[in-house]
């Protein structure tokens, strides 16, 4: 018998504790004959004996913590904390996926259900017949077509106070580079170059909050602290227990009171440098005060002479606000262009400022100027953008567009050339 | 979520016209693919070159632009018609030999025989300087060094992957393109694309990076266009076009004389247009070789 059949065998026989093993063995000799895999053979043949594949002896009652990723039928009582629908594509067409985060009194795990449970958040439910696999190192809880989910009792989690437990997810070290939406419990090292006291409204009232900028050796990073850890400008801190959302597309570094500052002498990091990145490494986030370089290939519709709603500052289109309706426009000027390095496309909005400097004058010049003409403007702005490289600084913004950059500065490209095409020459001898 | 913009690849045209595959997406509207012998997959691409020639193969009114454009390493060839309008207007008003950069996308032909060309549709075309080719260039030659570099390491094994190049140092770009050009070209040779890569910087270093100064300006409006246009470029009133029209009016006529579209139709397919025939009749009737006994009609005299 193969090694890959001998688990499976086991299952059959848990599942059908009647039936004699080498009748199971035999039965499973003629599936495979025929061609069917042995998990297909296994569902068969245990409705042939008069079994369900529920009837996988179940583990019982357990707590989260207790879970190892190798049970097939176990109960949990558990709050919903977090619960995500998406469509996954599969062989057999598209399935709706849900996925998300768990909790009882000793821990968070994910879940996901290819059956469609839709656990809301904040609820208790009580779920039988669940599996626990490991999935990428961490235990998660999974529902099949034989779980069932109810709700819990009322007082099953009256012992549960979230905020209290750690954060879901293995602890591990990353680089702020590494820094990715989603993470759930890290450990960041850095430089914390600014830091703001700010009030924000909540659910819960009030609540002081605090936000900055971290930065190492590999990228600068926004934080928000929702605990005061007294953390100052110039302070080198390691946050254990961090966690990662985003705004705009961009990754953010998020933690609470269960984080641990520590207060970090004698650790330098080369804050100074601005990261230069490339455009394919911007296509699935965005990036806060970085810099990037390209050449500028096409100037996008929208750009030079624009109107802007009085009301809300939203460019108008044909004398229209998409909120306020027709409206007297603002004469403004920015220009949209797309950047490209070769190894993905960025747009970019350039500002009124940067627009002016591009053109050498202003809203009023460029109106009394071209006499109200917008294509010549387009024509100015082409003639000095079109097919020119250039550093752009600032926030790389991602939406379901792409990315887009909002730099606050763009500087021509001209460094000397020729030495590094010479220096070009002699490597191509040796390629 | 929408489709992402394909990045222009840098690619010189030594590269580009060995590409002998295409990648034709299966979803609705899903970009086409050049893949060349690097295994550069390319759906946009951009590129620096003098524009050598252009012709307009349509007429004044919907033009169709072919124009040959030189890199360094070869020779693009675009076709620009009315979905490409800002090249147009740029076509239109750049008259070779000029200096240009091209944004375009692939556009490919397969001839009965098999045979596979790789030609370009223009998006934005517009007039560079020196110093904008030179740095062209330099880029291009980089990721054209990444390119081989991944690839000749990619040729010595049995199975390349992408991970193995990526753990020999190679961009992950580079890798990914070296394990798609094993996989359809098989082993290609690589000297030609690398003595080419020569050339270019050759070229960057002989020119010293030294401006050409003033750069033609384009508009972009179309009133500004036909204003800054000579009316008729060159009025062809040599007298052979002018025979042939006469011919062909004398062959088309009986007793009531010839049908003007069908005149049209016999003069298109000599590659005289409209308005050539146009101002070739109306020297025919200011010459009285014919007359126009009816509207539509005309009949030798």
């Amino acid at each position: 018998m193969s090694e890959e059949i001998a688990p499976i065998l086991k299952e059959i026989k848990e599942a059908l504790p009647d039936v004699d093993e080498n009748e199971i063995s035999k039965e499973m000799d003629r599936y495979l004959k025929y061609g069917i895999v042995a998990t297909e053979a296994k569902k068969a043949i245990i409705r042939k004996f008069g079994g369900t594949t529920q009837s996988f002896t179940s583990v019982g009652e357990k707590k989260l913590s207790e879970l190892q990723g190798n049970e097939m039928n176990v109960d949990v009582t558990v709050k919903c904390l977090s619960s995500n629908e998406r469509i996954q594509k599969t062989v057999n067409g598209d399935k709706t996926l849900v996925t998300g985060l768990v909790a009882d009194s000793t821990m968070i795990r994910r879940f996901v259900s290819w059956e469609g449970h839709l656990l809301e958040k904040g609820s208790n439910y009580c779920i039988r017949g669940a599996q626990a696999k490991v999935f990428r190192g961490e235990v998660e809880l999974s529902m099949g077509s034989y779980t069932k989910v109810e709700d819990a009792p009322e007082d099953a989690l009256s012992d549960l106070d979230v905020s209290k437990l750690p954060r879901f997810g293995n602890l591990m070290e990353v680089l702020l580079k590494d820094v990715k939406t989603g993470l759930g419990n890290i450990i960041i090292r850095g430089k914390v170059l600014n830091i703001e006291k700010r009030n924000i409204e909540t659910e819960k009232g009030s609540k002081t909050i605090f936000d900055g900028i971290i930065a190492d050796d590999t990228k600068r990073v926004r934080f928000t602290s929702w605990h005061d850890f007294k953390i100052e400008t110039g302070d080198v801190v390691s946050v254990k227990g961090a966690y990662v959302k985003e705004w705009r597309g961009i990754p953010q570094i998020n933690f609470d009171d269960r984080a641990e500052i520590e207060k970090l002498e004698a650790v330098e990091f080369d804050v100074m440098k601005t990261h230069r990145l490339l455009a394919e490494e911007l296509i699935e986030a965005g990036a806060s005060d970085v810099e990037v370089a390209g050449a500028i290939i096409e100037i996008r519709d929208g750009s030079g002479l624009i109107f802007r709603c009085p009301e809300c500052n939203r460019a108008l289109m044909g004398g229209n606000c998409s909120i306020h309706g027709q409206q007297e426009g603002v004469t403004d000027l920015r220009t949209k262009v797309v950047l490209d390095d070769g190894t993905g496309a960025l747009f970019a909005i350039l500002n009124t400022e940067i627009t002016t400097e591009i053109l050498g004058m202003g809203v009023e010049e460029c109106e009394s100027r071209f006499n109200g003409d917008e294509t010549r403007v387009i024509d100015l702005l082409s003639e000095k953008l079109l097919g020119k490289e250039f550093v752009m600084r600032g926030n790389v913004i991602r939406d379901d567009f792409g990315p887009t950059v909002l730099p606050n500065a763009v500087m021509r490209e001209d460094d000397e050339y020729m030495e590094e095409a010479k220096a070009l020459i002699d490597v191509v001898e040796v390629l | 979520m929408a489709r992402l913009r394909q990045a222009a690849k840098r690619v010189f045209a030594s590269e580009y016209n060995l590409s002998q595959h295409e990648d034709r997406g299966l979803e609705e509207n899903a970009p086409n693919f050049v893949i060349t012998p690097l295994g550069e997959n390319v759906s946009r691409i951009y590129f620096i070159g003098v524009m050598m020639t252009k012709t307009n193969n349509g007429t004044d009114d919907s033009p169709m632009y072919r124009a040959e454009v030189r890199d360094p390493t070869g020779t693009f060839y675009l076709y620009a018609g009315q979905y490409q309008p800002q090249a147009l207007t740029a076509l239109a008003q750049l008259e070779p030999p000029t200096l240009i950069g091209v944004v375009g996308k692939v556009r490919t032909y397969v001839r009965d025989d098999g045979s596979f060309y790789a030609s370009v549709k223009p998006e934005v075309v517009f007039p560079v300087d020196i110093p904008q080719r030179d740095r062209w260039i330099i880029s291009t030659t980089k990721y054209t060094m990444d390119r081989i570099r991944a690839l000749k390491d990619a040729m010595e094994e049995d199975e390349p992957t992408e991970e193995g190049l990526i753990e020999k140092g190679h961009p992950k770009r580079a890798a990914v393109s070296a394990v798609r050009s094993v996989g359809i070209y098989g082993n290609v040779d690589v000297d030609p694309i690398k003595l080419s890569l020569k050339d270019a910087l050759d070229l960057v270093i002989e020119g010293g990076g030294e401006s050409i100064g003033e750069i033609p300006k384009i508009a972009q409006s179309d009133g500004l266009i036909k204003k800054d246009e000579p009316e008729v470029i060159a009025k062809d009133t040599d007298d052979g076009t002018k025979d042939i029209v006469l011919e062909i009016i004398k062959g088309l006529s009986g007793d009531k004389g010839a049908l003007y579209r069908d005149i049209i139709t016999d003069c298109e397919k000599k590659g005289i247009d409209k308005i050539q025939l146009e101002e070739t009749i109306q020297e025919l009737l200011d010459e009285g070789q014919v007359y126009e006994p009816t509207i539509g009609i005309i009949k030798p005299v």
